[in-house]
C-alpha cells in the first residue's frame, strides 16, 4: 500500500512554493536550511546563509534577549505572529511577523528550531496610504493646527528660503525640519543637525566653518564643518536663539554671501546649503532686548512653522500613543495592544510641558513593565502619576480614584494658592463654593487653619 | 581616535539599533577586558550624545538602519557597518586596519559596506523609512 505521508522531496517543494520566508536552525544557532522566499525578503542568497550564525542572516529587532526561538526552545511552546523588523544590507527596515517552532526528530530529541517570517512591507505600505491624510513625513496628527502646519509644508520645502521653526521644547522642530529635507528639492543630499545650544562658541565656530590644519594646536589635519558636510542638503540649526551676536554675523554672511571662511583658511568656501533654524526663544522678543540681531532675524525669518503644544492639540494623543506602541512593539517585539481607558483618560488630563517627546517618554517607560496587553494605570512612571495627581501611583485602582485622587490634588493646590480662602479656590477651579465644600468633605481633605478670610481682616486690621 | 563596538555574547551584535551597550577601544590596543557604555533611552540622539561623551569618533556594528546610520554619520561618525564576527578579533582587526577582509563581512553584504549591499527583492519597490514620530 503506497505511503499517504509526504516525502522529504514534497515538504522542500512545499517548502521552496509558499510566499513566507522559512529557515532552520541547528542546536548552535547555525543555519541549516532557508527557503526561496526567505532569500527574496532578506536580500541573502542560500549559499551565503547555511551555516551562519542565523542573527547574523535574519538581522532581526528580536536578534538579542528578546530571540524569539530561544524562547521556544526554552519554554517548548511555538510563538505565533511577533512582530519586528529586519533589516537588510542596503539598511531598510522590512517590517515582518515572525512564528517559531521547535524541530525534532522521530525519538522526539529537539535538534533545533525554524522560524516562518512574512514580509508585511505591503501592509504597511497600504496602512500608510490609509492614514497618509494625517501624516506628514514622520508627524502624525489629526488636530486642525497640525493639518494646517502640514499643509504649509509642501509649498516650504519647494521653495529655497531659509525657515524658521518655532515651538516649545518636545514639539517636533526637528522632525518637521527632516519631513521639509524629504519633501524639498534636495531630499538626495545630505540633512545635517547641529544644536547650537549645546556647542560653546569657540567649539560652534570650527563645527560649523570647520578649520584648516595648524589653526590651532592640536589641528594636524583639515577638518571640514557642517557647512561642508550638508553641501547640496539642508543644514538644521536648532536653539539658534542661543547663539552669541559675534556667531550671529559669521552666520549671516554665510546666508547672504553664500561663502564662509574655515578657521585658519586664507581662503572663503562656497556654501550650497539650505538653513533650516529652530528654536523655542520669543526671537522678536530678544530683538527688541538687544540680544539677537534684528538683520540676521530677518534673514532667518523668511519661511516660517510654527508649531503648537501638545496642550493644544490633546485630540492627538490618541493617536500618537498607538504610532508609538506600534513602533516599540516592532523595536523590542512586544505585544501591546493599546492603553486602557483609565490610562488614556490620565494621559489627556496631563498638560504635558515637555510635548510629545514626553508623552513619547511616558510610554517608552510603560513598555519596560509592560510588554503585552493593554497599557493600565498602573504601568506608567510614577513621577508621571505624580504630576497628575496620583500620590499613591502603586495603588491606583480605577479611574474613579484616579479622578478623585486629581480632584484632591488640584483642591489642595487651589487653596494653597489663595491661603485658604474657599471662596476663591472655588472661583479658580471654576466651580460654587458648595460644591467645593462638599468635594472637601468627601475627599477629607484637610484644611489650613486660617482660612484666607481672616488673614485679610487680620492684614486689614494692621 | 576612541571606537564603539557594538556586541551580543562575545560577537558584534547582528543589529545595532536595538544593542544594548557597546565596548570601547582606545587607539592602540590594550590589555585585559574592554570597558563598557550603556545605550540606555534609545534615539539618536541620545546614541549619538552617549558615544560624544565618551570621545568616540568610531562605530563599528552589524546591521544598522540607513537612517540612523545617515544621523551618525552627518554628526561625525565614522561607521564601519555589517561587520561580524568574535569581538576580540574585530578589535584586533580595526586595530591593525583589517576591517575590509571578507570574513568580517555579514552573509549578504556583497562586499559593498554601508547599505549599497546586493539586493534581490522581488515586488517593487519598498517604502519609504518611517520611525516613530518625534
Amino acid at each position: 500500500m503506497p505511503s499517504h505521508e509526504p516525502s522529504c522531496t514534497q515538504y522542500q517543494a512545499i517548502l521552496e512554493s509558499i510566499s513566507d520566508g522559512v529557515f532552520t536552525v541547528d542546536l548552535d544557532w547555525r543555519i541549516t536550511s532557508f527557503n526561496r522566499a526567505a532569500e527574496e525578503i532578506t536580500g541573502i542568497p542560500r549559499h551565503e546563509a547555511l551555516g551562519k550564525p542565523c542573527s547574523e542572516v535574519f538581522r532581526s529587532t528580536m536578534c538579542n534577549e528578546r530571540c524569539c526561538l530561544r524562547e521556544t526552545r526554552r519554554t517548548g511552546k511555538p510563538l505565533v505572529g511577533r512582530s519586528g523588523y529586519i533589516i537588510d544590507a542596503a539598511g531598510n527596515r522590512i517590517p515582518i511577523s515572525l512564528s517559531t517552532a521547535v524541530l525534532r526528530n522521530a525519538q522526539g530529541t529537539v535538534i533545533g528550531g525554524a522560524e516562518t517570517f512574512r514580509d508585511l512591507s505591503e501592509v504597511e505600505a497600504l496602512r500608510h496610504e490609509l492614514d497618509a491624510s494625517f501624516r506628514a513625513g514622520d508627524l502624525v496628527s489629526r488636530s486642525p493646527l497640525m493639518q494646517r502646519v502640514f499643509a504649509s509644508l509642501e509649498p516650504v520645502a519647494a521653495s529655497s528660503s531659509t525657515v524658521l521653526i518655532l515651538g516649545e521644547t518636545g514639539t517636533g522642530k526637528e522632525l518637521i525640519a527632516r519631513t521639509i529635507h524629504q519633501l524639498s528639492p534636495r531630499a538626495n543630499g545630505p540633512f545635517v543637525a547641529v544644536n547650537c545650544g549645546a556647542l560653546p562658541e569657540s567649539l560652534l565656530e570650527s563645527e560649523l566653518f570647520g578649520y584648516k590644519t595648524g589653526a590651532f594646536t592640536g589641528a594636524e589635519r583639515d577638518k571640514p564643518g557642517r557647512f561642508s558636510l550638508a553641501a547640496g542638503g539642508v543644514l538644521f540649526l536648532d536653539e539658534i536663539g542661543a547663539i552669541s551676536p559675534a556667531m550671529q554675523v559669521r552666520l549671516l554672511r554665510a546666508l547672504q554671501e553664500r561663502t564662509y571662511d574655515p578657521l585658519g583658511s586664507v581662503r572663503p568656501e562656497t556654501s550650497d546649503v539650505r538653513i533650516i533654524a529652530a528654536t523655542n526663544s520669543d526671537l522678536a522678543e530678544l530683538v527688541r532686548q538687544k540680544k539677537f540681531r534684528e538683520d540676521f532675524y530677518y534673514r532667518i525669518n523668511v519661511a516660517r512653522v510654527e508649531l503648537p503644544p501638545l496642550r493644544q492639540r490633546k485630540e492627538d494623543i490618541p493617536l500618537l500613543c498607538m504610532d508609538f506602541i506600534q513602533h516599540f512593539n516592532a523595536l523590542q517585539g512586544a505585544q501591546v495592544e493599546g492603553l486602557s481607558s483609565e490610562t488614556l483618560s490620565l494621559l489627556m488630563l496631563h498638560s504635558w510641558p515637555g510635548n510629545v517627546r514626553e508623552l513619547r517618554n511616558v510610554i517608552e517607560r510603560a513598555f519596560i513593565v509592560r510588554q503585552e496587553g493593554l497599557i493600565e494605570p498602573a504601568h506608567l512612571p510614577p513621577d508621571f502619576l505624580r504630576q497628575v495627581g496620583h500620590e499613591d501611583a502603586p495603588t491606583l485602582q480605577g479611574l474613579d480614584q484616579a479622578v478623585k485622587n486629581l480632584e484632591t490634588q488640584l483642591i489642595r493646590n487651589a487653596l494653597a494658592r489663595h491661603n485658604g480662602n474657599r471662596l476663591a479656590a472655588a472661583r479658580e477651579l471654576g466651580i460654587h463654593k458648595s460644591t467645593l465644600f462638599r468635594k472637601i468633605r468627601q475627599l477629607r481633605i484637610e484644611l489650613p487653619n486660617r482660612d484666607g478670610r481672616s488673614r485679610l481682616r487680620n492684614d486689614g486690621a494692621e | 581616535m576612541n571606537a564603539a563596538f557594538s556586541t551580543w555574547q562575545g560577537r558584534i551584535a547582528p543589529v545595532f539599533d536595538v544593542a544594548p551597550d557597546v565596548a570601547l577601544a582606545g587607539p592602540t590596543a590594550a590589555p585585559g577586558e574592554l570597558p563598557r557604555a550603556s545605550l540606555d533611552c534609545r534615539t539618536p540622539e541620545t546614541i549619538l550624545a552617549s558615544l560624544r561623551e565618551r570621545g568616540i569618533s568610531v562605530l563599528v556594528c552589524g546591521a544598522i538602519s540607513r537612517p540612523l546610520q545617515l544621523f551618525l554619520a552627518s554628526q561625525g561618525i565614522a561607521i564601519h557597518a555589517f561587520v561580524t564576527g568574535e569581538v576580540a578579533e574585530v578589535v584586533r582587526a580595526w586595530h591593525e586596519g583589517r576591517l575590509d577582509e571578507e570574513r568580517f563581512r555579514m552573509p549578504g553584504c556583497g562586499g559593498m559596506r554601508g547599505g549599497r549591499g546586493k539586493r534581490q527583492r522581488r515586488r517593487g519597490g519598498r517604502p519609504p523609512w518611517r520611525g516613530a514620530p518625534l
